[in-house]
Formats: C-alpha cells, sequence, structure tokens
C-alpha cells in the first residue's frame, strides 16, 4: 500500500502538499481551514514589519492558461501577523510556516525575529516576489551575493528551521541555490511567481493596475520544474517544489524534478478549495499504478536517465 | 475556449436613479448569474470592486452601487455607451424554498433581493419584502418590488414612510403571525444578526449575505476571510445557523491589508 505520509526537515507530514504562501493565508483560521480540506502544511501570506495595503485593484485575475497577480505583498504586519501564525499552530493540526520579506538584510532578520515568536514550525524568507521591484530594486533572490547575506544574517537571528523562496526570473538558478545553502539555508522553495503581462485588448491595457504581474498556475509549471531541477543538481539541501501543480502527475513531475515537498496555490481555483485532497488521491493512483510505495522514492528520479 | 483576457468588457445601456445617491446600470451582456452572486467590476485607470448582482435578462444585467466614495462615485458618472470590465458571476446564490418566504433588505442590500424576489415570484411564490432605510428619500427599487406582486414593508429610522424603527421590529411582527419557508436578509451584518436571531427563535430558515474586504473573488488570495469561512466562494450567501457560531461573524472585518476591525 503506498502512503501521502512523508518527513521533512524531522518533522512528520501526513502528505506533502504545503499551501503556498499568499493562497489563503491571512488569517490564521483560514490556514485551519486549508488544512481541513487537506494540506499537510499551510503557509502564511508573507510579512512585513509594518502593515501594508498593497497594490491599487484589480490585483489579481485569471486568464486561460493561469493567474496573474500584482498584490503588492499586502499584509496586517508581523504584529498581527504573528498572532494569526500562533492561532494558526493551535488550530490548523499541520505544520505551519511562517513567511516574511522586508527591504533590506536587517530589517528581514528583524522581521523573523518578531514572527519567531509565534513558534512557526518553519520559517520561509521570501526574496523573490517580482512584483514590488519598484520600490524595494532588484529582489534579493535574482542576486547570488545579495541571497547568500540575507539566507545568513535571517539564520543568525533566528533557531528555526529556514527554508529560502527562489525566484524562476533568472537565467540560472544553480549559483543562487548554491549560495542560500552556504549561507545556512535549511530548504529552498523553487519558485515563486515568474514576471508577465496580461492585456484586455478591447481597454488598450494592461489588466493590473501595476501593469506587470507574477504569473501562477498551469502557465508556471514547465519553468517550476526546470527550477527545481537545477536547484537539485546545485544544492543538497530538500526543495519545496512549488508552481503551477493542478494534478496528481505534475506532483509526481517536481517530486522526480528533485522536490520533497509540493507546494500548491493556484489550484485552489483551478482544482476548487479540496485542490489538496483531489491531487493527493491522484498522486496515490500515481503511485499505486507505477508501484512507489513513499513520496521519498520518487524524489530527484528524473536526474538518474 | 475561454478568453485570454481576463475581462468581458460590457456596454452600458441604460441608468436609473434610485435615490439621490444610488443609480442601477444595465449593462449588455449575458452574465448567467443567479440572485445572491456578484461579479468583480473594472472601471479602467479607477479600481476594481465587488457588485451584487440585481438582475438578469439573459441578454443583460444590472448593478445597483450606491455613491461612497472613490470608485462609487467613478461609477456615478458612467455614461450609456461606456464600457467596463466584469468577471463572475462569483459565490453562493440564495437557495429558495418552499412557497411563502420573507426578505429583509437594508442599503443596497435590496437590490440583490429584489433579483431573488423576482425569481419567487415566478415560481408563484409568496413574498413579504422588508425595506429598511434612515429615511424615506434612501428607499430604493420599492415599485419595482411591488410591480413584481411582493408585498412591501417599509421601516424607516425617522419614520419619513412605513413604520418608524427598524426592519426585525417589523419582521418580528411578521413572523409571529405568518409561518416562512425561508427568510433571506441582505445588509449591513450587525442587522443581518439580528434578523438571523429572530429566526433562530421562530425555528424559521434563514440565509444571509456575509461580506469581506475582497481581492480575487475566487478563494485563492484569502483576504476576504470570515473566521475560517471564504466568503467569496463559501459566501457570500451562507445559512445562518452555518455562521451563527463563526467568531468573526457579528465582530471582526479586515481591511486591504488584513489588519482587524471591530463592527460598530
Ligand atoms: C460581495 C459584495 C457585494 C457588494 N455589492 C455592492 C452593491 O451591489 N452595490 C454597492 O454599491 N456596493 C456593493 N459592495 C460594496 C463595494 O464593493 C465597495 O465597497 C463600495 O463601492 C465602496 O467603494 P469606494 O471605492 O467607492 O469607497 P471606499 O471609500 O474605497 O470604501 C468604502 C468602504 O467599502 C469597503 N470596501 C472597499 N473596497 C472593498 C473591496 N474590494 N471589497 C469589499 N469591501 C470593500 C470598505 O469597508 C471601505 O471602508 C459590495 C461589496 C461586496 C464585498
Ligand atoms: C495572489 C498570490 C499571492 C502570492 N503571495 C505570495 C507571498 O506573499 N509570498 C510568497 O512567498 N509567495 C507568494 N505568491 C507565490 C506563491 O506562493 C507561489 O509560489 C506561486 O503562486 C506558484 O505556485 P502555484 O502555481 O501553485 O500558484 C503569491 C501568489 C499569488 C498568485
Ligand atoms: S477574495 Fe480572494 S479568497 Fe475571497
Amino acid at each position: 500500500m503506498a502512503t501521502l505520509s512523508t518527513q521533512f526537515l524531522g518533522k512528520k507530514f501526513k502528505n506533502p502538499f504545503v499551501l503556498a504562501s499568499g493562497f489563503m493565508g491571512v488569517t490564521g483560521l483560514s490556514m485551519a481551514s486549508a488544512a481541513k480540506h487537506g494540506f499537510g502544511a499551510v503557509t502564511i501570506k508573507s510579512l512585513s514589519l509594518q502593515p501594508r495595503k498593497g497594490h491599487p485593484a484589480p490585483v489579481i485575475v485569471e486568464f486561460d492558461r493561469g493567474l496573474i497577480n500584482a498584490v503588492g505583498l499586502s499584509n496586517p504586519g508581523v504584529k498581527e501577523g504573528a498572532d494569526e501564525l500562533a492561532l494558526a499552530k493551535k488550530e490548523a493540526g499541520v505544520p505551519v510556516f511562517a513567511s516574511v520579506f522586508a527591504d533590506t538584510v536587517e530589517h528581514f532578520a528583524e522581521a523573523a525575529k518578531a514572527v519567531s515568536k509565534a513558534k512557526p514550525d518553519f520559517l520561509e524568507i521570501d526574496v523573490s516576489c517580482p512584483n514590488v521591484d519598484n520600490e524595494f530594486g532588484t529582489p534579493f533572490a535574482c542576486d547570488p551575493k545579495a541571497a547568500y547575506d540575507v539566507t545568513r544574517a535571517v539564520k543568525k537571528a533566528v533557531p528555526i528551521p529556514l527554508s529560502v523562496k527562489l525566484s524562476p526570473n533568472v537565467p540560472h538558478l544553480g549559483p543562487i541555490a548554491r549560495q542560500v545553502e552556504k549561507a545556512g539555508a535549511d530548504a529552498i522553495n523553487a519558485i515563486n511567481t515568474l514576471k508577465g503581462m496580461v492585456i484586455q485588448p478591447e481597454a488598450r491595457r494592461p489588466v493590473l493596475t501595476n501593469k506587470f504581474g507574477g504569473i501562477s498556475g498551469p502557465a508556471l509549471f514547465p519553468v517550476a520544474t526546470r527550477c527545481i531541477y537545477e536547484a537539485y543538481q546545485s544544492a543538497k539541501i530538500p526543495i519545496i517544489g512549488t508552481g503551477g501543480v493542478t494534478t496528481g502527475r505534475d506532483a509526481a513531475s517536481h517530486l522526480m524534478a528533485g522536490a520533497s515537498l509540493v507546494g500548491i496555490g493556484s489550484a485552489l481555483h483551478f482544482r476548487g478549495l479540496d485542490a489538496a485532497k483531489t491531487i493527493g488521491k491522484e498522486l496515490l493512483e500515481f503511485m499505486e499504478l507505477e508501484g512507489y510505495k513513499k513520496v521519498q522514492d520518487m524524489v530527484g528520479l528524473a536526474h538518474e536517465a | 475556449m475561454k478568453l485570454s483576457a481576463a475581462f468581458e468588457m460590457v456596454r452600458l445601456l441604460e441608468v436609473k436613479n434610485e435615490n439621490p445617491s444610488t443609480k442601477t446600470f444595465v449593462f449588455e451582456h449575458d452574465l448567467g448569474a443567479k440572485p445572491g452572486q456578484f461579479v468583480m467590476a473594472w472601471i479602467p485607470t479607477v479600481n476594481e470592486k465587488p457588485m451584487s448582482v440585481g438582475g438578469d435578462e439573459g441578454n443583460t444585467f444590472s448593478l445597483t452601487v450606491a455613491n461612497v466614495g472613490t470608485f462609487s462615485e467613478a461609477f456615478q458618472k458612467l455614461k450609456p455607451g461606456d464600457r467596463i470590465g466584469v468577471r463572475g458571476p462569483y459565490g453562493r446564490a440564495y437557495q429558495l424554498k418552499g412557497k411563502r418566504v420573507a426578505m429583509v433588505g437594508g442599503g443596497f442590500g435590496s437590490a440583490p433581493l429584489r433579483f431573488l424576489a423576482e425569481l419567487a415570484r415566478k415560481k408563484a411564490v409568496h413574498v413579504d419584502f422588508i425595506q429598511g432605510a434612515r429615511s424615506k428619500d434612501r428607499l430604493i427599487l420599492e415599485k419595482d418590488i411591488q410591480k413584481l406582486g411582493c408585498h412591501l414593508h417599509v421601516a424607516t429610522n425617522d419614520g419619513s414612510k412605513g413604520k418608524k424603527g427598524m426592519v426585525t421590529d417589523v419582521l418580528a411582527e411578521l413572523l409571529k403571525a405568518n409561518r416562512y419557508d425561508g427568510v433571506y436578509a441582505c445588509g449591513p451584518e450587525l442587522m443581518m444578526q439580528a434578523v438571523g436571531k429572530l429566526c433562530e427563535k421562530h425555528a424559521t430558515y434563514c440565509e444571509i449575505s456575509v461580506e469581506r474586504y475582497m481581492k480575487c473573488g475566487f478563494g485563492v488570495c484569502g483576504q476576504c476571510d470570515c473566521g475560517g469561512l471564504l466568503t467569496c466562494v463559501e459566501g457570500t450567501v451562507v445559512d445562518y445557523q452555518k455562521i451563527k457560531d463563526n467568531p468573526d461573524f457579528g465582530r471582526i472585518h479586515r481591511d486591504a491589508s488584513g489588519q482587524k476591525h471591530f463592527f460598530k
């Protein structure tokens, strides 16, 4: 009998599916609801030191092959956010990821300290949002040195296992994955959204007020697989493979590219609120059919060819 | 195949004045909406906001918009021939029950309920429609509601029309005298909470519309959470029994950042 239950950095997971940051993760009870709907772990919407309203609407729309968003990292700030994290810890019954972002290395460390009070199981740093470069400049995840510095600073500041969320908006992910590992990261999350644009032809303008946005969902899927593959080639720390997964076979692909866990976000739209359950059922069917007993048995298989 | 762009650009056909600050806008488009559902309406270069569907005639649909801020003010300035973007319809619709129902509308909440009343009357359901407002000149859609053959009951805070008092005063009396198969409410949350409590006392099925700050409208961003309920997909219309013990209901809502605010 195949099973979806797995291990990651010494913690038990009932399945490999992690609710991606920015999805249903505004409140503690919403994260608990995601867990009830089948997620093996949940991530809070990324938090910053100060509250942010985000960009003016429209900020998220669907197009025929995915979603494009420029939410602009809206969040209630680390203080209220830490309360929501603590509530998620209490109510979700699955591992909880905190997520923070900031403008400078020092502020990253400060934000990490602030959320560590809520005792999340894991901490993720979002160094890869493509929608705030006007404000923040080039994302840390697009420069190996900057990625090293921010990882190092956060790792020193808090004792919580650290995942670094990388960006697909680079020609080669390998060098960045290596630097992040060298700086002490415990895991890599690949990937955040891919910078894109959707134009409404009748209105003669981009649909997002921010004009540019991050592509997620099916359109992102092969890009994510490539990034996971590159990260696995370059670093030994475990990978959370995120991007475009909407079916059990998609999940298997990310695992085979090298992911140990699978991040899921946009599938909540394409498959509904029970996406994790549905995809889990499909993955289990795939495993039975192909003769895999454990999720771990599939990790990195695509590299053996 | 679905359009590759996100919105349907729809043409405004007609504008009707409802009261000094509220207008109904009729757009040309086969939306396929049911009463209780909403759309995200985009005025390019201005903003995008959720709006309840006030009617759907197949080739046209309508929105009733109250002027309260920047976006709704820009809406009031739209002229026939202008185009806006819509996506949707989104959300859960009202589930019409039985042969005799009551509806309780406050503010622009009467617009989606008029749409529900239209459906009810097509099925020859008896409708007691209670509408509340601060004063007589704030009421909307009175004639349309009466034209459908509903029994209209009005409550105004200042007594300028109908009963002086609250919609719940009228509902309390009606619930004593009648047995309803369902009561449907849309309006300020504390009003709907009071409606729900009254219905519970009379063991009457009740649905209300719980609305929170929205960004996506289709269940991904999590901004519209109400104590673990994603209002844009699991609502906005909910069975009062399913929401009454929700820790945020009637207490807490959140703004665009996700910061908490308390209902007054
Ligand atoms: C499901 C739903 C259906 C709605 N239906 C109607 C309707 O039929 N007619 C109508 O006139 N209005 C409706 N609204 C309210 C409408 O979406 C706007 O909130 C309103 O037009 C005010 O926007 P503004 O920019 O003019 O004012 P602002 O000054 O920007 O906002 C005034 C208040 O509106 C609320 N608000 C603003 N933006 C949003 C948002 N994106 N989501 C939810 N609340 C927000 C906030 O509480 C804010 O304090 C509905 C809201 C929801 C959630
Ligand atoms: C609306 C939206 C908001 C997001 N917000 C965040 C965020 O705050 N922090 C973050 O690290 N990633 C954020 N992301 C990226 C997702 O976590 C994820 O990496 C991406 O959507 C790819 O996965 P998917 O295709 O399964 O959605 C967001 C994505 C979307 C669509
Ligand atoms: S508005 Fe985005 S989940 Fe409801």
